[in-house]
Parts: C-alpha cells; sequence; structure tokens
C-alpha cells in the first residue's frame, strides 16, 4: 500500500510518500503566503521524487500546525504522535522524540512497543523555538546555516533574561547596539532554546533512547547545547529530522483494520 | 441566605419539561425514535447557542440507544425521574423533605413517608438548560467561599441551595465515601441549612466485622429518622421495595455480563440511566420493569448476535462515563463504531437481600449499600479498583481503556499511574483525558473529540 504524510508546520511543508513502511519520496519548502500552493507543490515534489502518480496514494494524512488546510486529506492527526511514530519506526529503541518546530518545542514519550504516552509542548510562546533562533540570526546578520559555525567561536554567551520571543529580539537588538560579539548572542540564543527544552525533557522524565526532530534538530550546535544541558546523547536517525512528522503521518495512514490480526477479542 | 430575586426552580422547572417531552414520546417509541435521528446531528455538534436547551436531551432520550423498545423502557424510567423532580419542587407538601447523599442507596428513606432531594443530581439536572447553568452555579458556591478544588458535582450542590433551586430540608444523611470533597460539602450544607444531619461511616475493607459496622449504622440511621421525622418505618414497604430491588439488581447484573458478548447486545448506557434514577426509581415498580425490560431487549439481541449499536467497531472500557459528556456518545457510535461495554459507574456487582425480618433486611441492605457504584471501590484501597478493572480487562474483550479524570476526584487521578501500568501490562492502549465531569471550562468538547480521533488512529483502532 502506497500512502502519503503531509506535515503543515508553522514555518515549513513536508510531503513524504511511502509504500509498505519504506520512504519512496519526500519533499519540503517554506510555508509562504499562498499556502494551498505551497501545499499542493511540496505534495508534487514528493510524488515525483517517488515516480509514482497521485491516484496511485491509497490514503493521506496530514498533520502539523495547519493540518486542516490540506484538502481530501483522509484524516488529520496531532504532530507529537505522528513524530513519535516516524521516529519509532526508524528505531525502535527510541523512547523520547524532541520535536522543536518553528513555533513549538514538544517533547513525547513513548513504548517500548511504540505507543504514545503523553507529550508535553512549550505553551504559547515562541521564544523557545526555531522562529526565535531565525529571528536573532536575521537581527544579527548570521546566515541559518551558519548558526553553529558562529556558536562555536562563543567566547561568553550572553544571557537572553526574556520570557518573550518579542522582548528577546529587542533585547538581542540592544546588545548588537552595545557593541557585544554576535557569535556570544548567538549562543545565547542556542542556549535559552536548548535550557526550554531540557526544562520539557525533565517535566516529562524522559527515558532513553531520545531522538531530535524538526528543523532545529538539524542546528548541531543546539542538539549539543541540549545534550550538555540534559547529559544525555541523542540518537541520529537515517531521516532528515524535520520529517519525522510527514513520515508518521504516513506511516498512520497504513494502519489496516487492526481487528482483522492480533485482535484482542475473544 | 437564598436570593429572593431568583425565581424558585427555575433551572429544574425546565429540565422537567424536557423530561416530561422525553416521557411523552416515550409513550411512541418509533416516533422517539425519529426525532433522536432528526435531532441527533445538532445535538452531537459542539454546544452552541442554538442547540444548548435541547442538547442533553439527548442523554434522557437515550444516548446511543437506538432500538425502539429500549426508548419504550426509558419512557417507563422517565416517569419516576418526574415524579421525583416534581416532589422535589412541591413546595405545599407537607411530608418531610430529606435530603440525602447520592452515594447513598435510599431503600430505607423510600419506606418512611417523605420526599427526597438528592443535592448531586442537581449538577446534571441543570445540563438541561445548558452547561452555562452548571457552571453558574459553581461560580456562586466558589463566590460564596466554596474551594476550586472541591469536586463540582459538591459545588453545584452548594450553588443550587444558594440559587434557590433546591428544596428546604428537614433533615440531611450523608456518609463518609466516597471522597473528603464530598463529605465535607455536606458539612457546608449542614452549616447553611441548620438542620440535623446522619453521618454514615463507611468501613475500610471488606470483612465481617466491617459489614457488621455499617449494618449498626443503618439501625442507628433508623433510629435517627424516627425521631426527626416523628415517624415509623414501614416495614412491609422496606420489604416490597427489597423485593423490587433484588428484582432489579439481578436484572441489571445479567445486563452488566452481556456485554461481554462480541458484538455487545448492549452498553453501559441504560446501566448509567438506571444508576441517574436509582434516586427516584430504585426498588420502585417502574425502575424494576425498566430493568427487566431492557434486559429482555438485550437477551433478545444476544440470541440474534445482534449488536447494540449499528456497527460495532471499538469495543471501549471506561473508567467512569461522564455524564456531562452525554452527547460524545452518539458522536463515538456515528463516527467510529465504539460502544462503551463496561465501566466502574454503570456496573452492578452486588448481593440479594433476604426478605425474611427486618434484621435480615439492614444486615443485607448494609452489604449492598457498600457493593453499590463508587462505594465499593472508594472506601478502601486501590486494589479494591483494580482487582475490578483486572477482570474487567479479561472478561470483555475490551480494545482500549479511557480514563477522563474528574478534577475534584482526587483519588481518581491517584490511580492513573497504577490503571496505566494495569493497561499495559494487558497491551490495552489507553487515553488519559484531564476533564470535569460538570465543569465545560475544564476543556472543551472539540478538545475532547481531538484527542480521541489521535487515540483511535494512533492505535490503529480506526
Amino acid at each position: 500500500m502506497i500512502s502519503a504524510g503531509i506535515d503543515v508546520g508553522t514555518r515549513f511543508v513536508k510531503a513524504c510518500i511511502v509504500k509498505d513502511g519504506e520512504v519512496m519520496g519526500w519533499a519540503g519548502q517554506d510555508v509562504s503566503r499562498d499556502i494551498d500552493r505551497v501545499i499542493a507543490g511540496v505534495y508534487k515534489k514528493a510524488l515525483e521524487q517517488a515516480g509514482i502518480k497521485k491516484r496511485q496514494v491509497k490514503k493521506l494524512v496530514s498533520t502539523g500546525y495547519g493540518a486542516k488546510l490540506v484538502k481530501k486529506t483522509s484524516f488529520t492527526m496531532s504532530s507529537d504522535r505522528c513524530a513519535a511514530k516516524g521516529a519509532f519506526a526508524l528505531d525502535p529503541t527510541i523512547r523520547t522524540v524532541l520535536d522543536c518546530g518553528g513555533l513549538f518545542l514538544t517533547v513525547t514519550a513513548i513504548d517500548e512497543k511504540g505507543v504514545f504516552e503523553r507529550a508535553l509542548s512549550n505553551d504559547k510562546c515562541a521564544a523557545g523555538s526555531g522562529k526565535f533562533l531565525e529571528m536573532s540570526a536575521q537581527a544579527i546578520e548570521i546566515p541559518f546555516s551558519s548558526i553553529s559555525q558562529y556558536a562555536e567561536l562563543s567566547r561568553e554567551p550572553y544571557v537572553i533574561s526574556s520570557n518573550c520571543a518579542v522582548f528577546a529580539e529587542s533585547e538581542v537588538i540592544t546588545q548588537v547596539n552595545h557593541g557585544r560579539n554576535n557569535t556570544d548572542i548567538i549562543a545565547g540564543v542556542l542556549h535559552s532554546i536548548a535550557g526550554r527544552a531540557a526544562t520539557l525533557f525533565e517535566r516529562i522524565q524522559a527515558q532513553d533512547n531520545v531522538a531530535l526532530g524538526g528543523g532545529l534538530a538539524a542546528v548541531p550546535a543546539f542538539a549539543d547545547r541540549f545534550e550538555q544541558m540534559t547529559e544525555r546523547k541523542t540518537v541520529s536517525l537515517p531521516m532528515p529530522p524535520q520529517n519525522f512528522g510527514a513520515f508518521g503521518a504516513a506511516l498512520m495512514a497504513q494502519q489496516g483494520d487492526p481487528f482483522k490480526e492480533g485482535s484482542r477479542r475473544k | 441566605m437564598n436570593n429572593p430575586s431568583t425565581e424558585n426552580f427555575a433551572i429544574s422547572r425546565a429540565a422537567l419539561r424536557a423530561s416530561r417531552f422525553g416521557a411523552m414520546l416515550s409513550r411512541y417509541p418509533r416516533a422517539l425514535g425519529w426525532v433522536r435521528r432528526l435531532m441527533l446531528p445538532l445535538a452531537i455538534q459542539d454546544e452552541n447557542s442554538f442547540n444548548k436547551h435541547f442538547r442533553f436531551f439527548i442523554l434522557l432520550a437515550g444516548c446511543a440507544m437506538s432500538d425502539p423498545k429500549d426508548l419504550k423502557a426509558l419512557g417507563i424510567l422517565s416517569r419516576d425521574l418526574n415524579a421525583y423532580m416534581e416532589n422535589v419542587m412541591d413546595e405545599a407538601s407537607d411530608k418531610p423533605m430529606v435530603w440525602s447523599e447520592w452515594n447513598l442507596s435510599n431503600e430505607i428513606l423510600r419506606a418512611f413517608d417523605v420526599r427526597q432531594y438528592v443535592p448531586e443530581t442537581f449538577a446534571i439536572v441543570s445540563q438541561m438548560a445548558g452547561s452555562d447553568a452548571a457552571v453558574e452555579m459553581i461560580e456562586r458556591a466558589e463566590e460564596e467561599g466554596m474551594a476550586p478544588e472541591h469536586c463540582s458535582a459538591a459545588k453545584t450542590a452548594v450553588g443550587a441551595l444558594l440559587a434557590n433551586e433546591a428544596p428546604k430540608p428537614d433533615v440531611i444523611i450523608s456518609s463518609s465515601h466516597p471522597c473528603d470533597s464530598v463529605a465535607s460539602s455536606y458539612q457546608t450544607l449542614q452549616y447553611m441549612t441548620k438542620v440535623p444531619m446522619f453521618v454514615l461511616d463507611t468501613p475500610y475493607w471488606d470483612d465481617d466485622k466491617s459489614f457488621k459496622h455499617y449494618e449498626n449504622n443503618l439501625w442507628d440511621l433508623i433510629a435517627f429518622l424516627e425521631k426527626h421525622l416523628d415517624q415509623k418505618l414501614d416495614w412491609d414497604k422496606l420489604r416490597e421495595i427489597c423485593a423490587n430491588v433484588n428484582q432489579t439488581n439481578h436484572y441489571l447484573q445479567e445486563l452488566s455480563e452481556m456485554s461481554r458478548a462480541v458484538p455487545s447486545p448492549t452498553s453501559v448506557e441504560p446501566l448509567l440511566l438506571s444508576w441517574l434514577g436509582r434516586m427516584a426509581a430504585f426498588g420502585s415498580p417502574n425502575g424494576m420493569e425498566f430493568a427487566e425490560l431492557v434486559h429482555a431487549n438485550a437477551r433478545e439481541r444476544l440470541r440474534k448476535k445482534r449488536s447494540f449499536i449499528e456497527k460495532e467497531k471499538i469495543r471501549m472500557i471506561w473508567y467512569d462515563v461522564p455524564l456531562v459528556f452525554a452527547p460524545l456518545f452518539p458522536w463515538l457510535e456515528k463516527k467510529f463504531g465504539a460502544v462503551v461495554v463496561s465501566d466502574f459507574m454503570g456496573r452492578i456487582q452486588t448481593v440479594p437481600i433476604d426478605t425474611s425480618s427486618p434484621e435480615t433486611m439492614v444486615r443485607d441492605l448494609a452489604k449492598t449499600h457498600l457493593y453499590c457504584t463508587m462505594v465499593r471501590h472508594t472506601r478502601g484501597p486501590a486494589e479494591f479498583y483494580l482487582e475490578e478493572f483486572k477482570k474487567i480487562i479479561d472478561e470483555y474483550s475490551g480494545d482500549c481503556f479511557i480514563f477522563m479524570g474528574h478534577q475534584g476526584c482526587k483519588g481518581g487521578w491517584a490511580l492513573r499511574k497504577m490503571f496505566r501500568d494495569v493497561c499495559r501490562e494487558a497491551g490495552l492502549p489507553s487515553l488519559f483525558v484531564s476533564s470535569d465531569i460538570f465543569d465545560k471550562r475544564h476543556v472543551t468538547e472539540e478538545e475532547v473529540k481531538r484527542q480521541f480521533e489521535d487515540f483511535f488512529r494512533s492505535n490503529g483502532l480506526a
């Protein structure tokens, strides 16, 4: 069976095509004003990469902040469950998934069978998110792809005191005007986000092994700081971390009738 | 203390009108079936200003019940429910008014010539005027100084007294179970009403000494009532009531057992309705007739291997079915083919009452009281819950376990991890939802539905 998962995040839209649990193709693109076109474009690219036609897809499941924007979806599913499903399918030793997206940090606990147990998320505020890192990098004119290199050069990371992304951005600009080194500022921002992630991580009483998902996971300096703070090693999985959600959604679509086999019924 | 500007029993009268309408329709079960069918799409939507006044009617119309024969049974039960509400509002009556806590079984009280009122049931009755009504009562109680941490049912009971929705009591009967919240709320009610109160002391364990202790409590209760009501207990009437209770329990206990069949010929809904009707109809001829009829209907479906709902796909075991989320059940049935096969609230597990003498009746009434829903679980250690839960998992072929926790129920929340561990051991998917049975402010119905959808789908149940 071929299925598709589309993850409409706050910063990126990702699509994944799966056949019998194996990835056939995937694509991702920035969110822009014409969201319908972005979703359609990403889906089309993923289908092209998989080398199949849309009609061959039996089921489409959407997830993420804008899951309901996807047309003709079989059903929508929360992103924490999808990210956990995707990560567990890639590595069945995973028990905790930290999904660091554009606007939300979510930590999800799963059991040894991959069953969702509970999830915690940073409510409302974007201060602990990828968007905050992006805004700060723009303010101090550092390319997003070079954040890790800049952070590594920091000698004295600046401690961000604001909890709100808007105030924190003002604070960053103030520090730039005071002549603070931009390497210290970006290291401070990473430290602040990793601290929030670590707090959620502690609250859920996370078990090993741990996988990092979402766009922030692709920033090595963030992963390093998170590992230092929590004194845990994260497991790297054979898929770009932004794609766990879309992959998990496609896997959700593949779940068959549970009563055909393995039924609990007597 | 009461607010003179508020019309007495305004909400209760609206609820009675809805209930009478339901009872009238149930004389024509097919017509009621059609009304349900027409109203269902509107009722299972989230509450809005248009549907809020009739949405809860779906509960009175039997939740997911669709068999006209069951709807007829419901009409029989609602006669007693209506009579109960009429009695509560009958301010001209010269019969003494006794308030009785909802976890108590009221056979003894019914053998006196009194009117009775169960304060916590107002939390359910008020939902007929929209879920705002219960919230208003809760807020009134909180404004008067009740702690927000109290159970919302207890707060609604106090709020009803403040809002002139409760009759003036002559006597109050309370107990030390199911929780500190309810027990302490009765101290508040007694403080506000200044009438004599009798508190039954519920034992912790299930042994002869505990049963004897409770039996002695019941003798003290009889003496207390005879003194304060200036009446003698009518033992012949009590014998008749106990005989009806035995028969009713027999039917309902068998009904609980019938849910073990796949597909289930019944659900917990008739059991829950009988639990709701217990305050008014338990031990009455109508209550017995209701139980007999729903039992016969389920037996017929069992014989024909027909399911209670149209197409059973998911068999749910619930911790505690929230009556206020009644419109959730038709939605679960329609969208997922999900049926509740067992829960702790509706499940009947009791012993027969020996009616040969007053002594045997009081002795066995003590046992039946201690085996009542909630009482048999909440008065002792966690094992009382867990052992029953393991038995349910083993016998009812459930596909999942749903724990919709109630905010005021600290004891219930304390069990969360233990329930989760039992489910994990049994390989049973479990969903834990933080909610409040009577206070809609805690979690929206939309959010609850979202959690159900995610749960069913991520576990491959839908």
